[in-house]
């Protein structure tokens, strides 16, 4: 018995679902999202391993082989970069994803609830206080800091969260407020202790850049991101009943408390790392799970995959730009992805026939 | 069996809840009425366990309700709480679909919730945005949702169902079509619990009415039994006239 | 409690997987970041890379400024340096970028960087030569020969660095014929509360050279000076580069310093502008410019 006012109805609203023949082709799978990505991802790889300001002699490769100078350029400067800035991209969005659903609130980013800034914070710190931990920790010193500066926020952010007993989610969000503010504070602090050459290396550290990118830097962040990626597709049901309200995701039976905990930490891991080899890249978290969101499905299971492979593919387009456009030079990649998303963010959201649904 | 056994809940000062005792069996259409602030949904809220700070005893299947593990719970019971919105542009079949059992048995979970919006007549929404539907549609896909979470689980009966003002949103033809409903899933075994407001689809369908006046119980039993002339006039201090429904011979209430 | 675990055994697998990392890195990157200096080159390189503007001048000086393909967004003088390709600004620069001119031979100034980007050059044994800074002007001396001797210009280095002995000598000559040090003070940054030379800055020791008494001594590098202390301070002089005064509307718009109207300086309207590279590079045209300083201050 179905009734005829709401099939009358149905026509005039939009569906938010891009009812296109190729949402149809691939099914709701997530299998089609890995296969569909992975092969544009594939694409947009080499596309961008083969741009870049050395003109790279392909046939040069071919014959002199990974020891020759182009197979070097190739193998050493741009295939980690390209790599590195997949899986940041990938580590954003994705962590992007899963703290919107988490918080239940779509302007919600990696860096607001303050893992961002501790990072900042503690590279801060090993900048102007403790040269001498760079002196004995070599080339990823300050990554190391950024990293054990985001890990430690983590925690405290738990600690403040379970002040008052369970994880409430508005607190974790306050606590990261005032977290964003305090390390804000310290860093001005210690701004005005630094020497005109601190302050130009925190300074160009804190603008984000794939520009060091090497191997070892490329095997710790892909790790990290496919662990997260991968148990993020796994909790995907959770996080779309967290939706409901935390009550009703309990009575269908989700612990609600070890998952907000596992998404917090896995997010921390990940932001943190990507924090650590590449500095502050903004707007990817935010932009790419809208966009997907918009355009295609909320549904965490569709769209944590894809907002790691949009990621990606997205993060490096942008650091293509930003090392091809200005060339010999280089842009800031956080410029880039800014300066790339915003207009087309604003565009999304108010086309003409935009649904406003998110 | 849900058994309540000298349940009291404070709140500060304040008595939410006084020494009610009470049993939930399969089979029956249980509905808890009584005035705003009686305790009619911390009483719920009690019974599915989400209110914690009771004192007395609560026991599901014979085991106190504190020891269940929420998984094992949720696949015992569904719930339906008052309504709030969803973030994001989730289609109504996505929602029905969070309803599924993680270690589902079910073939085809997507018929399943296909089949369980087209129950509640909303088959024809399953693509629409879940944020764009009107009250009474995101009602009935609600509902759908939590007859997918018992419908996919393993585990064989008795199941409960728990819903907190169903009928809020919907028109009187939904109202009429829900009630219908859950007398046939109680008639086949399920126990429902469901907190109403309005005493003549109480009065019509329950086959057990719990009368809550503040924080205690006033009465268990059946329609004719407990809705009273002196019972609705203690309970919302209005002048009434209790007749019999022409063909049910049910009490209906009627206004002076 | 329950949280404790997970976040514990996460917060300490993390730090050990981070620190093996950064031990294995230790190993697998044996090579420093600083990278070396003493490169031998049979030829006389054609292709220059030069990163930071004094090294710049120095090659431009030394008559090789013709091989300079590349350069640094610090490198504006002479004017064919802005000509050249221009990789970025000196911290910030991209290995691709310098690659991509396949440079012959890089010549940067202490600075250069980031370090990683340094090393990823080094490890495709990109020709380098790096230059420390300049805080005295024997490192000047010594810079310029090390520039001169790479590119087969060791006459060259050793003339211009005899001319340039010989200035720095009237210099000093002339500034023990002074009977006082005029107080002057350096002004970097003129808004909010302006950021003043102390210390250990170029400004310092070109105030110094050019026989100045640097009022801000007593402070370390470049810190924001308040209405108060500029009054207390009380130069004589007030010293800019023109980047600087041209963001507040030149000269006069320096009058409009918290605390400047009491000083010394805002009476006599005594308001230096010069150029920054000028100035502040500590390249070959530094006497110059320390010469140019004394002559504004002693009014000739």
């Amino acid at each position: 018995m179905i009734n005829k006012s709401n099939e009358m109805s149905e026509h005039d609203r939009v569906i938010p679902v891009m009812h296109i023949p190729l949402v149809k082709m691939l099914s709701n799978t997530s299998l089609s999202i890995w296969i569909g990505g992975g092969v544009v991802l594939f694409l947009v790889m080499f596309f961008s391993l083969s741009m870049g300001a050395y003109r790279l002699d392909w046939s040069s490769v071919l014959s002199t082989g990974w020891h020759g100078r182009d197979g070097m350029i190739l193998l050493d400067i741009r295939l980690p970069r390209v790599l590195l800035s997949a899986s940041v991209g990938a580590a954003l969005a994705v962590s992007g994803a899963a703290l919107q659903g988490l918080f239940r609130n779509p302007l919600a980013d990696p860096g607001l609830i303050g893992i961002s800034s501790g990072a900042v914070l503690s590279v801060a710190l090993v900048i102007v206080i403790f040269p001498a931990w760079t002196a004995w920790s070599g080339l990823y010193g300050l990554s190391l800091a950024a990293f054990i500066g985001g890990a430690l926020t983590c925690v405290l952010i738990f600690k403040i969260g379970r002040l008052k007993g369970g994880h409430n989610v508005m607190q974790l969000i306050l606590a990261g407020v005032a977290i964003n503010a305090l390390a804000g504070a310290a860093v001005g602090f210690l701004t005005y202790l630094s020497t005109d050459e601190q302050l130009r290396t925190l300074t160009f550290w804190s603008m984000g850049s794939f520009g060091g990118a090497m191997w070892p830097a490329v095997w710790m962040t892909t790790g990290v991101t496919l662990i997260s990626v991968a148990f993020l597709i796994h909790q995907s049901g959770h996080l779309n009943r967290l939706l409901l309200g935390e009550a009703e995701a309990r009575y269908l039976g989700t612990d609600t408390d070890q998952l907000k905990r596992r998404i917090i930490l896995l997010t921390a891991l990940s932001v943190g790392c990507a924090v650590a080899v590449s500095g502050i890249i903004g707007f990817v978290g935010l932009v790419i799970p809208h966009l997907i969101r918009l355009m295609w499905k909320a549904d965490h299971r569709v769209l944590i995959p894809s907002s790691a492979i949009l990621g990606a593919i997205l993060m490096i387009l942008a650091d293509t730009f930003a090392r091809t456009v200005v060339s010999p030079a280089e842009l800031p990649v956080g410029i880039v992805t800014s300066l790339l998303g915003g207009p087309f963010f604003l565009w999304l959201l108010f086309r003409p026939n935009s649904s406003g649904a998110s | 069996m849900l058994n309540l056994s000298l349940v009291s809940v404070n709140k500060g000062s304040k008595c939410l809840l006084h020494n009610i005792d009470l049993s939930i069996s399969p089979g029956e259409l249980s509905i808890i009425l009584g005035p705003n602030g009686a305790g009619k949904s911390t009483l719920l809220n009690c019974m599915i366990g989400a209110e914690l700070k009771y004192q007395g005893q609560i026991q599901f299947e014979n085991i106190e309700l504190k020891q269940w593990p929420i998984k094992d719970l949720s696949k015992k019971r569904a719930v339906l709480s008052q309504l709030a919105g969803i973030t994001f542009p989730f289609t109504a079949l996505e929602v029905v679909q969070m309803g599924i059992q993680e270690d589902a048995i079910v073939k085809d979970s997507r018929i399943l919730c296909l089949d369980a919006l087209d129950k509640m007549g909303v088959a024809s929404l399953a693509h629409i945005a879940y944020p764009l539907l009107s009250g009474g549609e995101r009602q009935r896909v609600q509902i759908a949702r939590a007859f997918v979470q018992l419908a996919s689980s393993e585990q064989g009966k008795p199941q409960y169902l728990f819903l907190d003002e169903p009928t809020s949103a919907l028109d009187l033809h939904h109202q009429l079509q829900l009630m219908q409903q859950l007398q046939t899933l109680a008639k086949k075994g399920l126990a429902i619990v469901c907190v109403l407001h309005d005493l003549q689809l109480a009065a019509q369908y329950a086959d057990k009415i719990i009368l809550l006046k503040e924080g205690n119980l006033m009465g268990v039993g059946k329609a004719s039994e407990l809705l009273t002339e002196a019972n609705i006039e203690s309970l919302y201090r209005v002048p009434n006239h209790i007749v019999a429904h022409p063909s049910s011979g049910r009490p209906m209430v009627l206004l002076k | 409690m329950k949280w404790q675990t997970p976040v514990c055994i996460t917060f300490i697998s993390a730090l050990c997987f981070a620190s093996i990392f950064a031990f294995a890195l230790q190993a697998t990157q044996a090579i420093s970041a600083e990278p070396v200096t003493a490169v031998h080159f049979d030829n006389v390189p054609t292709r220059v890379v030069s990163i930071g503007g004094a090294t710049t001048e120095i090659l431009f000086a030394l008559g090789v400024g013709d091989r300079v393909i590349g350069s640094d967004t610090t490198s504006y003088y002479p004017e064919q340096a802005q000509e050249t390709a221009k990789v970025g600004y000196m911290r910030a620069l991209s290995a691709e970028g310098v690659l991509s001119l396949e440079p012959e031979v890089v010549f940067a100034a202490e600075g250069a960087g980031p370090a990683k980007v340094l090393s990823q050059l080094q490890a495709l044994s990109t020709p380098w030569v790096s230059l420390p800074e300049v805080t005295s002007l024997d490192l000047l001396y010594e810079n310029i020969m090390t520039i001169g001797q790479v590119m087969s210009r060791e006459e060259s280095s050793l003339a211009l660095v005899a001319r340039l002995k010989k200035e720095q000598f009237q210099l000093e000559q002339a500034i023990k014929a002074d009977n006082k040090k005029p107080r002057i003070l350096f002004v970097m940054q003129h808004t909010g509360s302006p950021m003043v030379a102390g210390r250990n800055t170029a400004a310092d020791r070109m105030i110094r050279l050019a026989g100045g008494d640097n009022v801000a001594s007593a402070v370390q590098g470049y810190k924001p000076l308040t209405a108060e202390a500029m009054v207390n301070l009380n130069p004589q002089w007030i010293l800019s580069t023109t980047l600087g005064a041209d963001k507040v509307g030149g000269t006069e718009g320096m009058h409009g310093l918290p605390g400047f109207k009491f000083t010394a300086a805002a009476k006599a309207n005594h308001i230096i502008v010069m150029d920054g590279l000028f100035l502040l590079g500590f390249g070959p045209r530094t006497l110059q410019a320390a010469q140019e300083l004394r002559s504004f201050l002693h009014d000739k």
